[in-house]
């Protein structure tokens, strides 16, 4: 243990020299993962309001009027075009200029009246099958609310007509009230945003240290390193701390926008945040010394960083849900460590939750850290000597 | 001006050079089809299965029935029935459950009395779009429920017209079946080639340069727009072979619909690919480094043809500033193209604006591509 820490810290020291001096190495690291979160930030969205939605009324009463209104006066639909015939509809949905159609054919406020079935159509563009599944969600809520509430008309009427004496009609409203937990307003911006903190740490951890340690071998200057007293423990350890710290320093960069300018809720404990990111870098950046040993070049370990990175965005349940992925594929996300730091990060930020119930996604991480950072360690050793 | 002799002879070069150099061939080939079979199996937006508890505080046949109607459909699947208001907060704390369906006591005598009675739906809205449809679903089963109990009750009255008073028929068009697969796998396509056909490109130029290959072809008599078409047309080639293999795997194996022209995608499948890699081309003409060249194809292609071009975030929810970055990214012309044709069946009476656009951006990025290379020649 003698000279253990002068030596770490020697190391240190040449490496943050290293990486500041140079200015390209300076804005890599804090302006990318910047412009990203924004560009992210904004585009990451699949809110679904103000559908536009077209309308065929063959009807023309009032009865007609005040169901198309229904639909009008929620957020999610926004009539923008009246119809004169069905057959305009076809262009309009073929341009996506609307995506939802309601056909209302002559004689509906007649039907309604006489307490017959009236015949409705509605069309919706199923192209995007997701947010068609939300708008067809709120096409059936608008549609039976009014059924009931014409259902509920005319059994009053029905008890008017009749005398004290016949039997009373029973009926009862079944109404569901839902309360939204951990994002009331359900942006989707707030389910992202803390999700692109996770893939931008990966993204700049395994990034910047393969590519540091391939850059040392290329230019040679690894050899001088071996001759040194240092020990490849040492070494690993110098060259791995940098860029934690760099991930901490855009962690707090990150979530700071993300709560100041995104207004996204910060529900649970910096501190914790902070115990987790550290969690989540073990793994991280043992990847990255890992990839630095199999690569020659530079070009190389931003190659393999790519391989990487993108199967790991892809399953990691940013976007996509885990729960939604065929058995073996869900199998393999369990080697995924960006899928653990989702559910942290969502976890931290929305639902305000800790150690007692994230320990599993931590544990995960230790576990595919210590199998990183010593595997790769054992390979960087060798290449060393 | 323009010899076909020469261009002809760059393009047999570059060919050469393609399928000398393996490991490049393997990425060409071995990549696009790696990515379309992995994430066109595993990346699903489909709404099922979705883990409910059940918090039934009336325990009687009529709470069990309605229970059943959740249980029933595919949407839902009730993974626990619990006792108490802290476990509805713990398992969705932990994730166990997304959703929980909470029955009030006393469910069964209001209904036979005829009092109204309040369901309570708590959802986990982490994820804003599946909460959005899963709280549908659930909507649409109570109203469901609601409806039957209240037409039973009008007919045991003696009522006539027990059938709904309005009926609704929906219908889905373009995915009639709402699977995620028919629109997530042309978007995919249209990523993959983006990222292969930039990163195939971008080394090119960059690689005659470091190789030093780059003074021997100056002393040739051949121009800079013949050398830039002849290494284009060995590129597009190999993209051509990619693009239709990924809609062979797109239609054969994952069954996505293929309703327009093929023809028609085809031909607008060959120039997104120019202009993709005439934009490859310009990266490595301005890069010089391989090594940059790589790290600025990644950057100019994969993230934007990811986010910006309507594969998965709409364009339309965007703030204006960023829908006009949109514009730039060719991607997202192709995006719209391949879903018109893919689902829609839709032609060029439709897709001209895009066409028109896609062939701008292609035009652009050749003109840039040549424009540059000149002054590094002399």
């Amino acid at each position: 243990m003698n000279g253990f820490f002068e030596r770490v810290g020697c190391i240190l020291r040449k490496e943050f020299i290293q990486i500041f001096r140079d200015k390209r190495m300076r804005v890599i690291i804090f302006i990318p993962p910047i412009v990203q979160l924004i560009v992210f930030g904004y585009a990451a969205n699949t809110d679904v309001r103000h559908v536009p939605t077209a309308v065929y009324d063959g009807d023309k009463t009032h009865v007609s009027r005040e169901f198309v209104e229904r639909f009008d006066a929620t957020e999610y639909f926004d009539v923008t075009h009246s119809l004169m015939s069905m057959d305009e509809a076809d262009a309009l949905m073929d341009s996506g200029k609307v995506s939802t159609v309601i056909f209302i054919e002559r004689g509906f406020a007649r039907h309604i009246t006489a307490g017959d079935e009236a015949e409705i159509l509605i069309v919706i563009d199923g192209t995007d099958s997701s947010i068609a599944s939300v708008v067809l969600g709120y096409v059936n809520r608008i549609v039976s609310d009014y059924s009931v509430s014409i259902l509920v008309t005319s059994i009053e009427r029905y008890r008017g007509v009749l005398s004290r004496s016949s039997p009373p009609v029973i009926y009862t409203n079944l109404e569901m009230t839902e309360r939204v937990w951990y994002n009331e307003e359900l942006k989707s911006r707030n389910f992202f945003i803390p999700g692109i903190l996770g893939l931008l740490l990966s993204l700049i951890g395994v990034m910047l240290t393969s590519m540091a340690i391939v850059k040392e071998r290329e230019i040679g200057t690894m050899e001088q390193l071996i001759v040194t007293p240092v020990r490849s423990v040492e070494l690993i350890i110098g060259k791995l701390l940098p860029f934690a710290l760099i991930g901490y320093i855009d962690v707090v960069l990150i979530t700071a926008i993300a709560t100041l300018w995104f207004r996204v809720p910060f529900d649970g404990s910096i501190l914790f945040l902070f115990l987790a990111t550290a969690f989540f870098l073990l793994p991280t950046l043992g990847l990255g010394l890992f990839i630095s040993t199999v690569s020659k070049t530079q070009q190389e370990a931003m190659m393999s960083t790519f391989l990487y990175f993108n199967p790991a965005m892809l399953l990691s349940g940013f976007v996509f849900p885990i729960e939604s992925m065929p058995a073996m594929i869900r199998a393999l996300t369990v080697i995924n460590p960006v899928r653990y730091m989702m559910s942290v990060l969502r976890g931290i930020f929305l639902k305000g939750t800790g150690m007692a119930e994230l320990w599993p996604d931590l544990l995960a991480l230790f576990l595919l850290g210590v199998l990183t950072v010593g595997l790769s360690s054992v390979r960087f050793t060798k290449r060393a000597k | 001006m323009i010899s076909i002799r020469r261009i002809r002879a760059v393009a047999k070069k570059e060919r050469l050079q393609i399928l000398r150099d393996t490991r490049s061939l393997l990425l060409a080939l071995g990549i696009p089809m790696l990515m379309l079979f992995l994430f066109g199996w595993a990346l699903k937006l489909d709404v099922i299965d979705v883990k409910t508890v059940v918090f039934d505080q009336d325990r009687s046949s009529a709470s069990r029935a309605f229970i059943e109607r959740f249980d029933a459909v595919e949407y839902f699947d009730i993974v626990s029935c619990i006792d108490t208001y802290d476990e509805v907060e713990r398992s969705l704390d932990r994730g166990d459950a997304r959703a929980a369906v909470v029955i009030p006591k006393g469910f069964s005598e209001d209904i036979k009395a005829g009092r109204d009675v309040q369901i309570q739906l708590i959802a986990d809205g982490t994820d804003a779009l599946t909460a959005q449809v899963f709280i549908g679903y659930a909507s649409a089963i109570v109203t469901d429920f609601s409806q039957d109990i209240i037409s039973e009750s009008l007919s045991r009255s003696g009522l006539a017209g027990t059938g709904r008073p309005v009926n609704v028929s929906v219908r889905v068009w373009y995915n009639p079946e709402l699977e995620s697969k028919n629109f997530i796998v042309p978007g995919l396509i249209a990523v993959i080639m983006m990222v292969i056909a930039g990163l195939l490109t971008s080394l090119t130029v960059a690689r005659e340069w470091e190789r030093g290959t780059m003074e021997q072809l100056i002393s040739t008599p051949i121009t800079v727009p013949e050398l830039v078409i002849g290494k284009l047309i060995s590129y597009v080639e190999l993209g051509f072979i990619d693009f239709v293999l990924s809609v062979l795997v797109g239609t054969l194996i994952f069954g996505v619909p293929l309703k327009g022209s093929v023809i028609l995608l085809l031909v607008l499948s060959v120039i997104f690919m120019i202009g993709a890699m005439s934009l490859g081309m310009f990266i490595s003409i301005v890069a010089k480094k391989q090594v940059m060249a790589s790290q600025m194809a990644i950057l100019a292609t994969f993230l934007p043809s990811f986010l910006l071009s309507g594969f998965v975030f709409p364009i339309a929810t965007m703030p204006l500033v960023l829908q006009g970055i949109t514009f730039l990214v060719s991607a997202r012309y192709f995006v719209t193209i391949l879903k018109g044709i893919f689902l829609k069946g839709v032609g060029l009476e439709v897709l001209w604006i895009e066409g028109l656009l896609l062939c701008a951006f292609t035009a652009a990025m050749l003109a840039l591509s040549m424009a540059r290379f000149k002054k590094e020649l002399t």
